[in-house]
């Protein structure tokens, strides 16, 4: 009798703990509020002072592929961790949809002369701390770009000597050399301002989780590995957003955040895998969000190892290489052909001439060159598009004669390799994270150790002539001369202009594509 | 039994010390530099060489692994080198989810398993029996990422009645547990039927029949009782299996789990949550060993007088060895 009530007590604690699991799990954590309901549905409110009805919802709820390591802005690279920084951190100049630069944490701004910019602040702003954002901010943040390797490539320029505060609400900005992207990359997701004290007391780490901005949401938690969870700035200087809070959750698998989407688990699914995109484009509570990306592809070829060293070879390679079929097979409609080393959104774009499919004139080229029996060794890390290409290269470049010796690693593994000028060719990108050749050609200046290694002097030239021209005519005229150079030297096949998406429920609208990538999830509207 | 346990613990230093050296060497000599991963492509030489002496990065092999086990000691498992968190803190908020979806799973796997073992038995041949048997062989052979994915292409996209992802409530841990606990629950099944079937052919359960005892009691009472050591010996492994093999169902069901975090670390050469990770699942393992060790003395009465028999022997020879005249 005594184990038979053991025995049912055991049970009974059983089931308990079983259904303690999932109560504890509810009232720890909390369901993402909204995410009980359809994404679309949403209630309605008329705002004061609006004639518009304006449709608000309790909370936007965001799928992103990977977790922050850092909401810092100026401490990682991970475009991922850029998306909910929108929400909290703002710029002072931000770029309207017709590409005019307009007020936002400053008001006025000038160039007093090429290497002087002042700068005039919005009053009665307040950071998420509750401290008020004044040019010492100002000045504290840009000191942090231009010493970050995250962001010296656009803020490398600022002359941290002698950028000071003029009074609490003006700033000279003074600069090393000119620098024509300055405001593109002040208006940029990686020219947001950050609080002097706060970053000062809770040190880079503590700061990249706590993400104190001016923007129209704070940070309220960070729930690691699963969520993060913001909430509406009472004291916001600007319109608040159409939405109450937000929640952006990682989902690491780009099937599951498809299906969150098609489920009305999330509202916006970012980083979609493409075979996905037609799915969510023709699905009737999705939209497709998509553009022409910053983005562009090429074949990396290490011109300090030989054979590469010989322009011949590379020339062979380039004729070797049929790239409409290759862009065909591999993207699928995902991207289209390039035929510059820039994508057609940058400044000093131009379309050169493509180099045709040629065997025979490859075959002749590696003659020429004394080069019999090439085998190339193509770097990749895991990634299906770039394992794609490898096996395309293979079958094209064997026509040729030339042989393809895959070698796979890990990302890292790949990384530290490529930095080490180990890789002999690899398939690669560059997205430039603002509509400049300064970001756009980011693989191209000497300093960068990368596998490239052209070591040609002309190149740096151009790139710093270029990156100082405040003339855009003139700019535009230098790079051109750049991509002339470019199509003459074969350092690097250009491949690819990757095409970008993200996928959104039907109820929201005016959130257009952003070529970065990085779309400002604070502007978003319901309907 | 108490010097059985501590006997267990002092084993445990060994092992642990192993794991560590084992990890550390490993990690030691991947390819990758977490500095370069730390600042980024553009990262200077300069800037790259600074933080690797900073970090410790050029020093020995053995200074390298003294020091860690130097910290180790003092509780401090490192610093992300991601996140630039406490690698304790990173664990410690990962690991709850991780046994709690475990729990889940081996309460579930239990709750179906052992029933549909003991039916089985009692039913040799049956209907039920092939059934059962049939649906135990689907469950060990089926890859449990593609039961994850098929569950939620009919339970979420098709039928709308669970959420594909996340861990925020009941029914979000109801296809997780279901996925991750298909194996186990065959695993149980299958030893809960073997078990039993040699336990009711026994002569002691022919014994209890006879002296008129109800079937239950027989079962229950006499067969299952005696048949529960191997019963508990899998339970025991599945459940360690549980918590270090979850970590593809952890990615499709977005749960942030300590198996997610650490495969992210091995990506990013996060060496530091990689090593915190793998010790404190060996420690767990261990413990969980040890309490397996226990369960099979509180089950068993055979079990238990040994330990005891053991203690009363030895209080024997040392009464003996006192009565011996000087």
């Amino acid at each position: 009798m005594k184990k038979t009530v053991s025995l049912i007590l055991a049970l009974v604690l059983m089931f308990t703990l079983f259904a303690g699991c999932g109560s504890q799990g509810q009232s720890e954590q909390g369901e993402p509020a909204g995410q009980t309901q359809p994404a679309g549905e949403s209630e309605q409110s008329e705002q004061k002072g609006e004639t518009a009805q304006t449709v608000t919802k309790d909370n936007l709820v965001v799928a992103v592929s990977s977790e922050p390591g850092s909401l810092a802005p100026y401490s990682h690279n991970n475009q991922q961790a850029f998306i909910p920084a929108t929400l909290v951190y703002e710029s002072l100049i931000v770029k309207d949809d017709n590409g005019e630069y307009q007020p936002c944490l400053a008001t006025e701004w000038s160039f007093t002369d090429d290497v002087t910019l002042e700068v005039t602040l919005r009053e009665g702003v307040k950071f998420h701390d509750g401290t008020d954002f004044t040019a010492e901010d100002v000045v504290y943040s840009l000191g942090l770009m231009q010493a970050s390797s995250f962001t010296s490539n656009l803020f490398g320029c600022i002359d941290t000597e002698n950028t000071v505060a003029d009074g609490d609400y003006k700033v000279i900005i003074k600069l090393q050399y000119p620098f024509a992207a300055l405001l593109e990359a002040l208006a940029s997701y990686r020219g947001v301002m950050i609080s002097k004290d706060s970053y000062e007391s809770l040190g880079e780490e503590g700061y990249g989780h706590a993400a104190i901005g001016t923007g129209p949401l704070m940070l309220d938690e960070w729930v690691s590995g699963d969520r993060l969870e913001f909430v509406q700035f009472d004291d916001y200087w600007g319109e608040p957003t159409a939405f109450h809070s937000a929640t952006v959750r990682f989902i690491t698998e780009a099937a599951s955040r498809t299906i969150e989407l098609e489920t009305g688990g999330v509202d916006l699914a970012f980083d979609l895998q493409t075979t996905d995109w037609d799915r969510i484009a023709n699905g009737s509570d999705t939209q497709l969000i998509s553009g022409d990306s910053q983005k562009t592809t090429f074949l990396m070829i290490n011109c300090s190892k030989a054979p590469y060293d010989n322009e011949l070879v590379r020339k062979a390679l380039a004729y070797a290489t049929d790239v409409d079929s290759l862009v065909n097979v591999v993207y699928q409609g995902a991207a289209s052909v390039a035929d510059c080393w820039m994508a057609p959104s940058i400044i000093g774009y131009k379309s050169e001439e493509q180099i045709p499919y040629d065997v025979e004139k490859a075959k002749e080229l590696l003659a020429e060159a004394g080069v019999t029996d090439l085998t190339v060794k193509f770097g990749s890390y895991e990634n299906a598009t770039n394992l794609a290409v490898a096996e395309v290269l293979e079958s094209m470049w064997g026509a040729a004669g030339i042989k393809l010796e895959l070698a796979v690693t890990d990302l890292a593994t790949y990384t530290a390799d490529n930095n080490a000028g180990e890789l002999e060719v690899s398939y690669m990108n560059t997205a430039a994270t603002i509509p400049d050749p300064t970001a756009a050609l980011l693989v191209w200046p000497l300093s960068r150790t990368i596998s490239l290694r052209h070591n040609d002097q002309t190149i740096q030239d151009y790139l710093d002539k270029g990156s100082q021209e405040y003339d855009s005519e003139a700019r535009v005229a230098i790079y051109n001369e750049l991509m002339d150079y470019f199509n003459e030297k074969y350092y690097t096949i250009p491949i690819a202009f990757e095409k970008g998406a993200f996928g959104a429920s039907k109820s929201i609208t005016n959130l257009p594509y952003y070529p970065s990538n990085v779309p400002d999830l604070t502007r978003i509207q319901f309907e | 039994m108490s010097k059985f346990i501590i006997k267990r613990i002092l084993v445990m230093i060994p092992v642990l010390l192993g794991v560590t050296f084992v990890i550390f060497t490993m990690m030691y000599f991947t390819d990758g530099n977490p500095a370069q991963l730390i600042l980024g492509d553009m990262a200077t030489e300069e800037q790259i060489h600074e933080l690797e002496e900073e970090m410790g990065l050029n020093d020995p092999f053995f200074t390298r692994y003294l020091n860690y086990l130097s910290d180790l000691l003092h509780g401090d498992l490192g610093t992300s080198y991601v996140t630039g968190q406490p690698v304790a803190k990173e664990i410690m908020d990962r690991l709850p989810v991780t046994v709690r979806i475990s729990f889940c799973c081996m309460i579930f796997a239990v709750a179906v398993g052992i029933p549909a073992g003991i039916l089985s038995a009692v039913k040799q041949y049956s209907i039920l029996d092939n059934l059962s048997m049939v649906l135990a062989l689907v469950g060990i052979s089926l890859p449990n990422f593609w039961l994850a994915l098929m569950l939620v292409l009919v339970f979420s996209v098709g039928l709308g009645l669970l959420p594909p992802s996340g861990l925020y409530g009941f029914k979000y841990y109801i296809l997780p547990v279901v996925s991750i606990s298909a194996s186990a629950v065959a695993t149980i099944t299958r030893m809960t039927r073997s078990s039993m079937l040699e336990v009711i052919r026994a002569d002691y359960i022919r014994t209890a029949r006879a002296k008129g005892q109800s079937e239950n009691v027989v079962i229950f009472r006499h067969a299952l009782l005696n048949a529960l050591i191997p019963i508990i010996t899998v339970v025991g492994l599945q459940f360690a299996t549980t918590l270090s093999g979850t970590v593809v169902n952890e990615q499709i069901f977005a749960i942030p789990g300590l198996g997610k975090l650490m495969v992210d670390a091995i990506k990013a050469r996060n060496y530091p949550v990689v090593q915190g990770g793998v010790f404190v699942l060996a420690f767990i393992f261990s413990i969980l060993n040890l309490v397996i060790d226990l369960i099979y003395a509180f089950v068993d009465p055979r079990i238990r007088s040994q330990y005891v028999r053991k203690k009363n022997k030895r209080q024997a020879e040392t009464d003996n060895r006192k009565e011996v005249p000087a």
